[in-house]
């Protein structure tokens, strides 16, 4: 029998050792970058195999117990976000393994695409260490050094593609980012010099109520929703989720958006609970409400395929912060599953419609939404691929999207907050709205014959298509998420009691 | 054609004074903002004292354990080594993330882009300025390296360690691409990958090897943790030095300009 703790570090050894080697050998990055995200991914599942029944585990990195050493820590939610990283990253790597040589083919060639390919594998391990560390960490300074290894690996890769606008793009992110982790780090330093310790859960356990705590906590959050773009503060998404690689965009908007959010759902919805108020949480939930409503009106607007997906992301975070209230007052832990379940499905839905726009692009040449008719018979998987995502986006059962919503509009409703359900209603019937204007265009016929310009290789339209079919049919992992976020529950009650782990 | 151009200044210098106005009232809005900001963080940090610092008390006896005398170090690279790890990884991160984004022309990584504004290459035998250059740059760089490897060894018993002898050694590296840019070109673009992942990639090792001796990841075995420590220490500096040199000339060598020169 496995040591299921022991096999955690191995998590962040692996990407870390396949980025090294990566930039080391240029020319085997892609064997290297696809062994380690098969790896990767092989061990995210055997992890949550065996550890299933004995969470939630502790890892002492150097063997040293805190306050000296730092945890890796797995519990239900961290295995839950493990395995969908090492998922969505995997069906991402398949895409980028044939994208990179479709472009190098074309036209303009090795000179430009080459390096791209070069160094987006290394990029991409690095981010993965660097995510999969994140979602491990049991320590509050180790998180904001996961969360520097992201960010930094993030803005290289939006900057990949070498266009003027995703470079300006890229610099915007890598400001707002960066004052961001300064944010956190702030507040860490305010905590720390309020408790003197770093371990999360001794953390939430000894943490009192003090202005020192309040800036410190207020600092923590506000660079994190800068961070996860939630509205007001999500003008930096849509330029560089559009204008990067469509792998990258794909990893962007799928993974690197649910990192920071996954930690204000840690500190919001667990380790900080206790003594955070009640006026934040409907502050969160409004903004959140605000954001479901403005990117819902704004995608309806745009003109572009992949501009309307990344509008939808900044309303899909919305569902997320909207969640946060309702946990807040929701004794069980059916909103918390349900939360869990829309970020779950929301990786897969959106990383399969950036694909799916990414196969189009390359294909037709633009992505203008007007244009698409006739994609279903040139590129018939990918334009499935997109109306299943959308599906999923929109809520229709039996789509992981439809569980996560109906279960927090029934908490909602249930805990007498009706009007954050009415939200939700409402940001369904915007999403049905821009899914349509695409799906509409995709299953029309052609006017003239074809115009596409370059193959699309097999593995990147069935990537697509996986990742789309997997959030429609999430349904059928129901009991196993729901019985690892129902093992979170009993920690959780230790530490809103106050008791020092 | 000359009434279009000064149309078109008047203009521009309209506009200037519009964002001129804007740029004065966003400023003066932020910088409300921040110190309300400040004013509250200094009220509530002079407010309370610190808290009881227990971790410093039950830190206390286990620096003997760490292999290393200095606390910083115990804590930098034993305690919290996995913290250190990934800020190596940081920096190669930044190193690659440059790499990624931009090329040099190798021969002459100080100037971007056109091989007609090469500077004369510096004679090191003749009289003249680059005389004066050349004896210092021979003076110095034993001397930088020297100094870099006793901060890095220094860092197991008082201030010192791997990211001070990495700066010094990155310091040497810039002055000696000052001194004679040429040179650069003559080093494989291969040996410099090597020595940017040379660093991270020891430290990653010696943390992996440690289950060999039945412990955690990053659990050096005891006794002789300092051995351990001092080898992660001099891998370190030597990347830390390498990447903060190649950060200063900022891209990756571009190996067509290579060919397309007549160097000899």
């Amino acid at each position: 029998m496995i040591e299921p703790a022991s096999l955690a570090p191995w998590l962040i050894i692996i990407p870390l050792a396949g980025g090294l080697l990566a930039f080391l050998l240029p020319s085997r990055s892609v064997l290297i970058g696809l062994s380690a995200t098969v790896a990767n991914g092989l061990l995210a599942l055997a992890i949550t195999f065996y550890s299933i029944n004995t969470i939630p585990l502790e890892y002492a990195l150097g063997g040293w117990p805190p306050p000296a050493g730092i945890l890796l820590r797995i519990d239900g939610l961290t295995l839950v976000m493990l395995t969908m990283t090492a998922i969505t990253g995997l069906a991402i790597s398949i895409y980028a393994q044939g994208y990179f040589p479709a472009r190098i083919g074309s036209g303009n060639g090795v000179s430009r695409h080459g390096p791209q390919q070069d160094f987006f594998w290394p990029l991409w391990l690095m981010l993965l260490a660097g995510l999969n560390g994140l979602f491990l960490a049991g320590d509050l300074f180790n998180l904001y050094v996961t969360l520097e290894v992201t960010a930094l690996a993030a803005v290289a890769l939006t900057a990949l593609s070498g266009k003027h606008t995703s470079e300006v793009a890229a610099l915007r992110y890598l400001l707002v980012s960066l004052l961001g982790s300064l944010s956190y780090l702030f507040g860490t330093v305010l905590l720390y010099r309020a408790c003197h310790v770093l371990h999360l859960a001794t953390l939430g356990a000894l943490i009192v109520s003090s202005p020192v705590v309040w800036s410190g906590l207020a600092l923590i959050t506000v660079g994190l929703l800068l961070k996860t773009a939630l509205f007001p503060m999500h003008f930096w998404l849509p330029p560089a989720h559009v204008n990067a690689l469509t792998p990258v965009s794909a990893i962007l908007s799928a993974l690197v958006i649910k990192a920071s959010f996954y930690l204000i759902f840690r500190f919001w919805g667990d380790v900080f609970m206790r003594i955070l108020p009640l006026g934040g949480y409907s502050l969160l939930g409004g903004l959140g409400a605000a954001a479901v409503l403005w990117g819902g009106i704004q995608a309806l607007r745009q003109k572009r395929l992949k501009m309307l997906i990344a509008y939808s992301t900044v309303a899909q975070l919305g569902y997320l912060f909207i969640a946060l209230p309702i946990i807040r007052h929701d004794a069980g832990p059916s909103s918390r599953f349900a939360l869990v379940y829309l970020i779950i499905s929301h990786a897969g839905a959106k990383a399969a419609m950036f694909l799916a726009a990414g196969n189009v692009f390359l294909h037709f040449g633009h992505d203008r939404i007007n244009e698409l008719a006739g994609v279903k018979d040139a590129l018939p998987m990918t334009s499935f691929a997109l109306a299943v995502a959308g599906v999923s986006l929109m809520g229709l059962p039996p789509s992981g999207g439809f569980i996560g919503k109906w279960l927090l509009l029934t908490a909602s409703f249930a805990s007498g907050q009706w009007w954050w359900g009415i939200i939700l209603i409402a940001g369904s019937l915007l999403a049905v709205a821009y899914i349509y204007r695409v799906v509409r265009h995709l299953f029309t016929k052609a006017p003239g014959p074809s115009s596409g310009k370059r193959q699309v290789a097999r593995t990147m339209e069935a990537s697509s298509l996986f990742l789309a079919v997997l959030s429609l049919v999430m349904g059928i992992f129901a009991p196993l998420v729901s019985k690892l976020i129902a093992s979170d529950a009993v920690s959780l009650a230790s530490l809103l009691a106050g008791v020092v782990p | 054609m000359n009434g279009g151009l000064t149309g078109m200044k008047k203009r521009k210098q309209s506009m200037k004074g519009k964002f001129k106005r804007k740029d004065w009232q966003f400023a003066t809005l932020t910088s409300l903002l921040i110190a309300t900001l400040v004013t509250f963080l200094c009220w509530a940090i002079l407010k309370e004292p610190p808290g009881e610092d227990l971790t410093a008390e039950a830190l206390a006896p286990l620096f003997v354990q760490s292999g290393v005398t200095s606390p910083v170090t115990a804590i930098l690279l034993n305690f919290r080594g996995y913290d250190t790890l990934l800020e190596v990884m940081v920096l190669f991160l930044a190193g690659l993330g440059i790499w990624s984004q931009a090329t040099v022309d190798p021969t002459n990584p100080l100037v971007f882009s056109s091989p007609a504004t090469h500077p004369t290459k510096p004679n090191f035998h003749g009289p003249g300025p680059e005389l004066i250059l050349a004896t210092l740059v021979r003076i110095l760089i034993p001397l930088m390296v020297l100094v870099a490897g006793y901060l890095t060894w220094a860092g197991g018993f008082q201030a010192g360690g791997a990211f001070q002898g990495g700066a010094l050694l990155g310091g040497a590296g810039i002055l000696l691409i000052l001194a004679e840019p040429q040179r650069i070109s003559t080093i494989p673009p291969a040996l410099i990958r090597f020595g940017i992942v040379l660093g991270p990639a020891i430290f990653l090792l010696v943390g992996v090897s440690c289950f060999g001796y039945g412990g955690n990841f990053l659990q050096y075995p005891q006794p002789g943790a300092g051995s351990w420590l001092l080898l992660i220490e001099f891998g370190a500096a030597i990347s830390i030095g390498i990447t903060l040199t190649t950060l200063f000339v900022g891209g990756r060598p571009d190996p067509k300009r290579l060919k397309g020169t007549d160097q000899p």
